[in-house]
């Protein structure tokens, strides 16, 4: 220990260093703090809560507890501040509040809101009304039983006109996810998903929109570099390929079938070897963007919305998520997914929506939000603002989403997203499919060894269980 | 990320003094209060949650409002039998070895050459900073640098006219590869900065005395900085186990975006954290998730012990 | 001896031609590490000031204007007012307390010598082994229990909880390597233990103590999946579940550069303290040494 001296100790009182360090971080944040309020207009506009009277009839349905004191709904969001939904949704909450006096105590959770919902939930806290994307929701917490039926809110007036709830909703949107045919979710923004393309850019390329599967990979040919552009690195973005192909082929319920065969036979059906041959003819057409088997989300995107690129499968949010740098003049065109002959024609419906907790104590008033919330001019800012599809076939849309907007114009079959594989198996979905569907589509593997894999994978993940 | 900057040399040490070792005085009861709240607030937080993980992996579970069926060692035998999971654990012990080894050797050549740099101060503080940056922000810039078509990887390469070494750095082939470069660019500043700790504790006449005697670079290193900072090397080696098997948050932002990775890029936390917390389609496999994480605390006990004992040698005092 | 001189001006020049390959291959090993961390850090800081439908499709550019917008956008969805006071309580408090607690433990551990001191070093330091994705489910469970959940009080106790294992591993370590005669006068003139910790040790420890509070506010500060999962008040949310929900926020409407601007705010406080600091930490970690 000679050489140890005590020169570590000079000067530093370790409190007071501490203490300053606090000190200083209070001071960045009381920085921070100063700006916050004026820079950020969407953070809370103090809501009026000078309980006005209800004004509209059927709000006397929510005073059946007789409350002495405004009843408050406590209201777990995915969205994000900041995003157009919430901005939407603040505004569409704000005047409920002053119009009914029922307050409305909002988490913007973000898309990781089950996870507050869950610890809310079990630690008795109250969650009134939730709102997420379906399949993660109703596999979460629908399908467990631990919501209400919402077939009284089908019967609601919606304030400030003159339909019912049941009158404005399609049935068959609200039939996908019900149970003894009662609806547990109502959706306020739908969504499909499609090839998306620049309709001037295939015009000046001279190719017309194609709506077979072979006419579609002879466009893309025909588009030249960087043809079909995909962030490969998001492994549900490569599913919608095969997911489409597997149901225009065999129809909405052939993946559901093979994914839940305990044999995994069903995987080599003649309908889903036809797809995955369909698909390794796109891999194999040199179509695909260079590179877009380790693209990182949102290059390909960013790139397909400047001009490099051509074709892009996506949601139908992505013009909301690339209009505010697209190229001049970019106009945003749908493709629904192209047909194949002989095969089936369904539209894909992806709903973003409420449901009301079992343990809610205030759902009455829940529901009376959910009615309010449905008004056309209300629920407009879903197309308006947020440039999304709304549940309501008389909300008109920009014209950006017009094409996806056409897509339920028709009132087509429906299907799940990803057949429902997504939903109801996600182990499943996470630890066979993805993995293959990836090699499939890096074309790491052909279409026989996709075929006999997954098969196998199939059987073995069922026979674990 | 890790939160921790370095190690005090010695803490693997066994006390060199002890002081109040005279049979008779009540050191156990002193030494009761001095570690009675920390103990507490350790069961209480680590161990109890821990010994309820070990339960709740023999059983399969989706969470709170879920009951719990006990499924004895069945959690434990599908991953056995499960590829996916052999291939997440191959991949967390290639970082544990390769990783290990190159974090090692890039960390102990900037110990050697900052020992006679001027500016080692600033260096040892850039060469750090990944270490205090969140690892999110890191996994993208990492993601940019490594893009297709416009990453600055690939732009560098093509503008100093070696375009025949671009790669797609993020396809399925490279993927796992460029996740270890990450993580050995952000670690071996971590692991430099403490060896670099122990080299500074070796006093500067053993390398004044081995540099007359015209001991080269690399007989320094073997002669002087090893032998005398075995036990800094020790308690890195035992970091560097517990770093490489909990590394998370850099593979997980990189790999999904911000959302779930494939499971091509999976280790064993982002594994675990797929299958029990993720969140895109919530699995909800508590018990097996619970069984990865028992098997990574055990992992982590092995290794130690093991590390230890492997380098356990006679101390050298100076 | 003959013609040794040879020799040995041969192997000198060897030796001097190694050694200059050495300093110069070594010299551009370190200049291109450092040169590509300070590109990395310099990308992420320009790319907060540029604009979205530039920022990825030309990498290279420098901002053609300064964008503030970016900061403000990142500032209100951190919602920095919140979020960092929030921060700031509970990574203070938990780096506080978890100082408070582990160094009289460390200090027993290393220095009272009793019966199963070693055993129990170990005992502590498994605990920095421990995911802490594989303890928060009961963690939640058990707060909730004694209605700590969704509380910043039960997340300092959680912080302070998973920073133990490790603030008591380095203090072990440096409690050990200080100089043990002022503690054995102290002890001569009968001094009890309490005091000796208090009134000797502790002041001897105060760099190890810096370093120690340091490692562990930078670790708690940038720290999410806790706070995520132990709270769900807006009122409550850190300023890392802040960088998350922006995460989301810019991901899903494409705001990258607000995201950028985002983390460089995130990392401003910690980059000025590590810059101010670490001298001190790595002095800290090294009590004495060359000169």
């Amino acid at each position: 220990m000679r050489f140890v001296t005590i020169k570590g100790i000079r000067g530093i009182g370790s409190l007071r260093q501490i203490l300053t360090v606090l000190v200083v971080l209070a001071m960045v944040s009381a920085a921070c703090g100063g700006d916050d309020s004026s820079a950020s207009p969407t953070t809370e506009a103090p809501p009026q809560t000078t309980a006005a009277p209800p004004s509209e009839p059927e709000e006397t349905e929510t005073t059946e507890a007789a409350p002495a004191e405004p009843q408050t709904v406590r209201y777990f969001s995915m969205w994000n501040e900041g995003e157009p939904q919430q901005v939407v949704l603040q505004g569409i909450i704000d005047d409920f509040e002053s119009e009914t006096g029922i307050e409305v105590d909002v988490l913007w959770g973000g898309r990781e809101i089950l996870t507050s919902v869950r610890a809310a939930l079990s630690a008795g806290d109250p969650v009134d009304l939730v709102d997420l994307d379906a399949e993660p929701l109703v596999g979460a917490l629908v399908n467990t039983g631990e919501t209400v039926s919402l077939a009284g809110v089908l019967d609601m007036q919606i304030p400030g006109e003159n339909n019912t709830v049941g009158d404005v909703i399609p049935a068959a949107f609200l039939d996908v996810y019900a149970i003894d045919g009662e609806p547990h979710l109502i959706p306020y923004e739908v969504i499909s998903s499609g090839i998306h393309y620049d309709g001037s850019r295939l015009a000046s390329l001279g190719i017309d929109p194609p709506e077979t599967w072979d006419e579609f990979i002879a466009a893309s040919v025909a588009a030249g570099e960087n043809a079909v552009q995909a962030d490969g690195l998001i492994n549900f973005y490569n599913a919608y390929w095969l997911y489409w192909l597997m149901v225009r082929h065999g129809g909405p319920g052939v993946f559901y079938e093979a994914a839940s065969d305990p044999t995994g036979e069903a995987w080599r059906s003649e309908a889903i070897v036809n797809a995955v041959n369909d698909l390794v003819k796109l891999v194999e057409s040199g179509a695909m963007a260079e590179g877009y088997d380790g693209s990182n989300y949102p290059l390909a995107q960013q790139e397909w919305a400047v001009g490099n690129g051509t074709f892009m499968v996506n949601g139908t949010w992505l013009a909301s998520e690339t209009s505010s740098y697209a190229a001049e003049g970019f106009d945003y065109r749908l493709l629904s997914f192209p047909t194949v002959p002989g095969g089936f024609d369904s539209a894909e419906l992806y709903q973003i929506g409420w449901v009301v907790p079992r343990a809610a104590q205030t759902p009455d008033a829940a529901m009376d939000f959910i009615a309010y919330s449905l008004n056309r001019e209300r629920l407009a800012g879903i197309a308006d603002v947020a440039k999304n599809i709304t549940p309501r076939s008389d909300i008109g849309v920009p014209p950006e989403i017009q094409d996806a907007a056409d897509i339920f114009a028709s009132e087509p079959p429906v299907h799940r997203i990803y057949d429902g594989v997504q939903g109801d198996f996600p182990e499943y979905w996470e630890t066979v499919f993805l993995p293959l569907d990836d090699q499939l589509f890096f074309g790491q593997i052909g279409a026989q060894e996709f075929i006999d894999k997954i098969t196998s994978a199939t059987a073995d993940y069922w026979a674990s269980r | 990320m890790v939160k921790s900057v370095g190690v005090l040399p010695g803490s693997m040490r066994r006390p060199r003094t002890s002081l109040h070792r005279q049979p008779g005085r009540s050191v156990p009861r002193q030494a009761g209060i001095f570690l009675a709240p920390a103990l507490i607030i350790y069961l209480l937080i680590i161990v109890a949650p821990t010994v309820a993980t070990i339960w709740i992996s023999l059983t399969e579970w989706k969470g709170i409002g879920d009951e719990a069926t006990f499924v004895g060692i069945d959690n434990y035998r599908r991953l056995w039998q499960d590829e996916t999971f052999r291939a997440s654990f191959n991949r967390t012990l290639t970082i544990l070895v390769v990783g290990g080894v190159i974090v090692f050797a890039c960390a102990f050549v900037f110990t050697m050459l900052l020992r006679e740099l001027r500016s080692r101060k600033f260096v040892r503080a850039v060469i750090f900073f990944p270490n205090i940056v969140p690892p999110v922000a890191l996994a993208i810039a990492w993601g940019v640098l490594l893009a297709p078509r416009s990453g600055l990887l690939n732009g560098f390469l093509e503008a100093i006219g070696l375009s025949s070494l671009t790669q797609t750095w993020l396809s399925p082939d490279l993927f796992f590869g460029s996740i270890m470069a990450g993580l050995i660019w952000i670690y071996t500043g971590f692991f430099a900065t403490i060896l670099m700790a122990g080299v500074d504790r070796v006093p500067n006449y053993f390398y004044e005395a081995a540099g007359l005697e015209g001991a080269s670079s690399r007989q320094l290193f073997t002669r002087v900085t090893i032998p005398l900072t075995w036990d800094v090397l020790s308690v890195s080696a035992v970091l560097w186990v517990i770093v490489a098997i909990k590394t998370f948050e850099f593979i997980y932002a990189l790999g999904g975006s911000g959302t779930d990775p494939s499971a091509a890029s999976w280790t064993l936390p982002v594994h675990m954290y797929v299958i029990a917390l993720g969140n895109r389609s919530p699995i909800l496999a508590l018990g097996q998730g619970s069984a990865i994480a028992v098997i990574m605390v055990i992992m982590v006990g092995l290794l130690v012990v093991l590390l230890r004992r492997l380098m356990r040698r006679g101390v050298v005092e100076f | 001896m003959t013609g040794s001189g040879a020799n040995r001006f041969q192997t000198g020049v060897a030796k001097r031609l190694y050694r200059w390959l050495w300093r110069g291959l070594g010299g551009a090993f370190v200049w291109l590490w450092v040169a590509f961390s300070l590109g990395i850090l310099a990308w992420i800081i320009l790319a907060a000031f540029k604009r979205n439908d530039t920022v990825f499709a030309d990498l290279w550019s420098l901002p053609d204007s300064i964008e503030g917008e970016n900061f403000s956008d990142a500032w209100g969805l951190l919602n920095l007012a919140r979020t960092s006071f929030n921060s700031v309580l509970t990574v203070g408090g938990g780096t506080f307390l978890t100082m408070a607690v582990s160094a009289p433990a460390a200090y027993a551990l290393a220095r009272m010598g009793f019966r199963g001191a070693g055993g129990l070093t170990a005992f502590f330091a498994f605990g920095i082994g421990v995911p802490v994705h594989s303890i928060v489910i009961p963690l939640f469970l058990g707060l909730s229990e004694v209605g700590l959940s969704n509380s910043l009080t039960g997340l300092t106790i959680a912080y302070v909880g998973v920073s133990i294992p490790f603030a008591v591993f380095l203090m072990t370590g440096f409690f050990r390597s200080l100089p043990t005669e002022l503690e054995e006068a102290a002890t001569m003139e009968g001094a009890k233990p309490v005091r000796v910790f208090f009134s000797v040790m502790l002041p001897l420890a105060k760099p190890g103590m810096v370093a120690t509070s340091l490692i562990v506010a930078v670790g708690l500060w940038n720290e999410f999946l806790l706070a995520l999962t132990l709270t769900f008040d807006e009122a409550k949310r850190t300023i890392g579940i802040g960088l998350l929900n922006t995460f989301g926020a810019m991901r899903y409407t494409s705001n990258w550069v607000g995201l950028f601007a985002a983390v460089v705010i995130m990392i401003v406080p910690m980059t000025v303290l590590y810059t101010w600091m670490s001298r001190r930490i790595i002095e800290g970690l090294t009590v004495g040494a060359t000169r």
